[in-house]
């Protein structure tokens, strides 16, 4: 009886020991779901879980999910990498969840405009813009959209979607269609009077998960989207006829970034795994899950480099937005569009 | 010796103090800070969140949805349950088993599985619509998803196992002579059932319709999926302002507003429930 009782103990006790031990070692990583996180798992994280005996843990969310668990876990964070749009990492930048950067090799590789101050970098760029169901558009007879303000045609009631005002997508339609009824950032009404009269009443649902939303197409509920490149190229990868334009007006760019949490657990290899992402192999891997890259030396195959904004002159052509005018605001944005938009 | 009854309580009051009591209080608290986009949460012991949620039109529009909606689930979880358990009760203990487990089958699969199988079902070109316009009942197809209806319709379907369960445990108390003298006594089994069956069995369906109404009240994953963010319920709201705006005092006031909002019609309802028992003696 003694016996037994005394393995079991030490038996708990080896558990314990050696799950304490296996979590010290987990990196932990928070990103975007979906294709992104597909890649990462397949092709990103694996040299690097060898290169360095650890183990990577992901946690998949949008940005505003992982900026919230940052805000819950803040002061004793158990997220090293946070990876977010450009958007929300200004935020967390500025609530104090990113730590200084230590610039590795691959550091001094990247554009200048991927240089987002010395505590966070760009990891990509996608392009928002519209994606379509070209197999739907050839049946009812449309020709493919070619502007944001195609989108206000009655014809295409109740056969759109867009993610909500909680992604970055949604923020950078409402910008731009401000801009187009004269507006901008800094007087934003005529982009909320243009989003509630024209593009609303278009508009199925405002679907803000990847995944809702390529069911939204599959199913065929919708022939249209306000989308980013890289989530059009992943449901094209899958078969389905959808493409993806870049429209008149200009499409805006989107960056997604990445940081090391302050105070977190492994400083050291979240600074090591930065780095790695600003390396040429793991920003052209990146390239195939539809983020263009940002890393200088990188050099893509022509049939990847069609699919993603490559090269300085292309970038150039994007529309940048200020986030510095827009975060301030973004809270009061929320609230008028959940009250005038999301109807 | 009168000492040892608390004492023997201390676990479970342990238990919920820790998981319920103190995040409840933590949330109370939670709801009376300020929130600013620069510098976060700042204690601030003030009631200006709860003044400014019920002042609010659109809070108000959700609140009554939230309530409307958990309304009309519990009576549609009642007039479907109440028959079911009953034939359930009646049929032989072969098929009883296998019809229990039939009802009782939505609560095996996990809620956002059987929520995206309803959005399945729903959608404009799904089943539920292929087989209306093939029967012929309707012209257009019917829109479902991302509506109050379709919100009800997934409710109904996995709240009325717990009507059934409620009603069930009631049947089981019943004395079948009662049911037999009237049948011999000329009765059909339509009278049986109302007259005789159903006034004895209604302390156990207005406890099942508590249990549905509160579970229908504070349920999030369905009418998030099945609603979309343009049908926003008190759940979805809170859901909202804790994971978008990050703005948690005013989610913990809209929580705390929910849970009271509950609380209050659950006591009025058992007190309702009190009253009838003693006036029936």
């Amino acid at each position: 009886m003694r016996a037994t009782m005394a393995a079991a103990a030490m038996l708990i006790a080896f558990h314990l020991a050696a799950a304490g031990a296996a979590r010290a070692e987990d990196l932990y990583v928070a990103g975007y779901g979906g294709s992104y996180e597909t890649i990462l798992r397949q092709q990103v994280f694996p040299p690097f879980e060898a290169a360095h005996n650890t183990h990577i843990a992901y946690v998949s969310g949008n940005s505003t999910d992982t900026l919230a668990k940052l805000q819950a876990q803040k002061g004793h964070p158990d997220i090293d990498v946070a990876i977010v749009d450009d958007g929300p990492m200004y935020q967390a930048k500025q609530l104090g969840f990113c730590a200084k950067l230590q610039p590795g090799p691959s550091y001094g590789e990247i554009y200048d405009i991927a240089h987002m101050g010395d505590d966070a970098a760009a990891t990509g760029i996608v392009v928002t813009g519209i994606g379509y169901d070209a197999r739907a558009f050839e049946k009812a007879g449309w020709s493919p959209p070619q502007s944001w303000t195609d989108l206000a045609d009655p014809k295409y009631k109740g056969k759109l979607a867009m993610p909500g005002i909680d992604n970055t997508y949604g923020v950078q339609a409402l910008v731009m269609y401000a801009r187009i009824a004269g507006g901008g950032a800094d007087n934003i009404d005529p982009g909320f009077a243009y989003m509630t009269n024209k593009i609303a009443p278009n508009m199925r649902a405002f679907e803000s998960s990847p995944g809702r939303m390529s069911e939204l197409f599959q199913s065929g509920e919708i022939a249209a989207a306000i989308w980013g490149s890289g989530r059009v190229n992943a449901l094209a990868d899958t078969g389905f006829p959808i493409k993806f334009v870049y429209p008149k007006e200009g499409a805006m760019a989107l960056f997604t970034a990445a940081c090391p949490v302050t105070g977190a657990r492994h400083g050291e290899l979240a600074q090591q795994f930065l780095d790695y992402l600003l390396s040429a192999p793991v920003q052209t891997a990146l390239a195939q899950a539809g983020n263009g890259p940002v890393n200088r030396t990188v050099k893509l195959a022509p049939e990847l480099a069609a699919r993603v904004p490559y090269g300085p002159e292309q970038i150039d052509k994007l529309v940048a937005l200020d986030w510095s005018k827009i975060n301030p605001q973004r809270d009061a944005w929320t609230k008028r569009w959940n009250r005038e938009v999301e109807r | 010796m009168r000492a040892a009854p608390y004492w023997l309580s201390v676990p479970a009051f342990l238990l919920y103090g820790v998981l319920m009591a103190v995040p409840l209080a933590m949330t109370c608290l939670l709801s009376l800070d300020r929130f600013s986009a620069t510098e976060g949460i700042v204690p601030a012991y003030s009631l200006a969140n709860y003044a400014a949620v019920l002042a609010d039109p659109y809070y108000q529009q959700i609140y009554l949805r939230t309530l409307w909606i958990a309304l009309v689930t519990t009576v549609a979880s009642l007039l479907i349950g109440t028959p079911e358990a009953w034939i359930i009760s009646r049929l032989q203990p072969r098929w009883r088993g296998i019809c229990l487990l039939a009802v009782l089958g939505p609560l095996l699969i996990s809620v956002v599985v059987r929520t995206l199988g309803w959005t399945i079902l729903l959608a404009r070109e799904g089943l539920l619509n292929q087989a209306l316009l093939g029967v012929g009942l309707v012209s257009r197809p019917v829109e479902l998803l991302y509506t109050q209806t379709g919100i009800v319709i997934a409710l109904v379907h996995v709240l009325v196992p717990f009507m059934v369960i409620a009603v069930w445990t009631a049947l089981q108390r019943l004395d079948p002579a009662g049911e037999m003298a009237a049948l011999s006594l000329g009765a059909s089994k339509a009278a049986v059932f109302f007259r005789i069956v159903l006034p004895q069995i209604v302390p156990g369906v207005l406890s099942g319709s508590l249990i549905v109404f509160s579970l229908a009240a504070s349920a999030f994953a369905t009418p998030a999926l099945i609603g979309g963010r343009r049908l926003k319920v008190a759940a979805t709201a809170i859901y909202d302002e804790y994971l978008f705006t990050l703005d948690w005092p005013t989610g913990a006031a809209l929580a705390i507003l929910l849970l009271a909002g509950v609380l209050a019609i659950v006591a009025l309802w058992g007190r309702f429930l009190e009253r009838r028992d003693r006036m029936r003696g």
